[in-house]
């Protein structure tokens, strides 16, 4: 089986709340490897979008999250209307890891969701904006059920 | 959305041998400006040469709530103090803890007595920091904390 579906929210702060809400759904309703980590990574991806779009000035922008679920795993992708993460920033998270921001009082949040998650890319839009893609495994032998 | 959701509370408990700070809520993203506060509050207050933070009834961790607990141990360990973490049964706590590698600054042990019984705790005195992650990682080592 597969399905898929897109939640919209404004981005303003009770967006993250409101995603923490549906990732904790999700993740019991389709028995991933991990609940708590899927929604520490759904929270901090959500968090990372109403940040860009506050520094953006936009209060009226969206968070979108889109779900695909197949048997073996869970995808998330997550979408704001910001300018995107640049090329840079991708360059230098991937040669760092949370052990080198161990007295850091910033920069873990995209390092968490890498940990957390089974997988974790940046997806380009035909526009060339790159949104972030993260995927977790289902538990083994589900077949449907609330969990 | 309710608004106890949103909250996070902390009390500090000056034991005989120590300070305990009691962590309770969330401890995140929408918590960081009372949690600011009232961690910067503790800090000041503390009287011992040893805190132990007993994150045990925190509900969420973030990124945010990590950064938070890192300036926390900053300000205790750059007034001379030691620190640890306890977590008791709350393993989604302990999970994010190590997963943000917390232990590699200090002790993230179930309870209070796993510090307590920490060699470099038995002399009265300032505690180094680092002399009490060595004695942590040397006993967990040794598997002889009992937590595997």
């Amino acid at each position: 089986m597969w399905l898929s579906w897109v939640v919209s929210c404004q981005a303003g702060e009770e967006a993250v709340e409101w995603f923490d809400f549906i990732a904790k759904q999700a993740a019991r309703l389709l028995a991933v490897r991990d609940a708590d980590l899927f929604v520490l990574a759904v929270h901090e991806a959500v968090v990372n979008a109403v940040k860009e779009a506050k520094r953006a000035g936009g209060g009226s922008r969206t968070i979108s999250l889109s779900f695909f679920v197949t048997a073996d795993d869970v995808t998330v992708m997550v979408e704001d209307e910001g300018d995107g993460i640049s090329l840079e920033t991708i360059e230098r998270l991937a040669s760092m890891t949370l052990a080198d921001v161990l007295l850091a009082e910033s920069g873990r949040g995209l390092l968490l969701i890498r940990e957390a998650m089974d997988a974790m890319a940046w997806m380009e839009r035909p526009d060339g904006r790159r949104v972030l893609v993260m995927a977790m495994k289902r538990k083994a032998g589900w077949e449907g059920g609330d969990g | 959305m309710e608004q106890h959701r949103f909250l996070f509370e902390l009390e500090r408990i000056a034991k005989p041998a120590y300070d305990c700070v009691v962590l309770t809520g969330r401890l995140a993203y929408h918590t960081q400006l009372a949690a600011e506060q009232k961690l910067a509050a503790a800090a000041a207050a503390v009287e011992h040469p040893l805190v132990i933070v007993d994150t045990s009834g925190l509900q969420f961790l973030d990124s945010t709530g990590l950064a938070l607990l890192v300036r926390f141990f900053k300000r205790v360990v750059s007034a001379g103090r030691a620190m640890a973490i306890v977590v008791r049964e709350n393993a989604m706590i302990e999970k994010i803890l190590l997963i943000a590698k917390l232990d590699r600054l200090l002790p993230i042990a179930a309870d209070e007595q796993q510090v307590l019984a920490l060699a470099p705790l038995s002399s009265p005195g300032p505690i180094e920091q680092a002399v009490l992650l060595e004695a942590w990682q040397q006993r967990r080592a040794e598997g002889r904390d009992g937590s595997g």
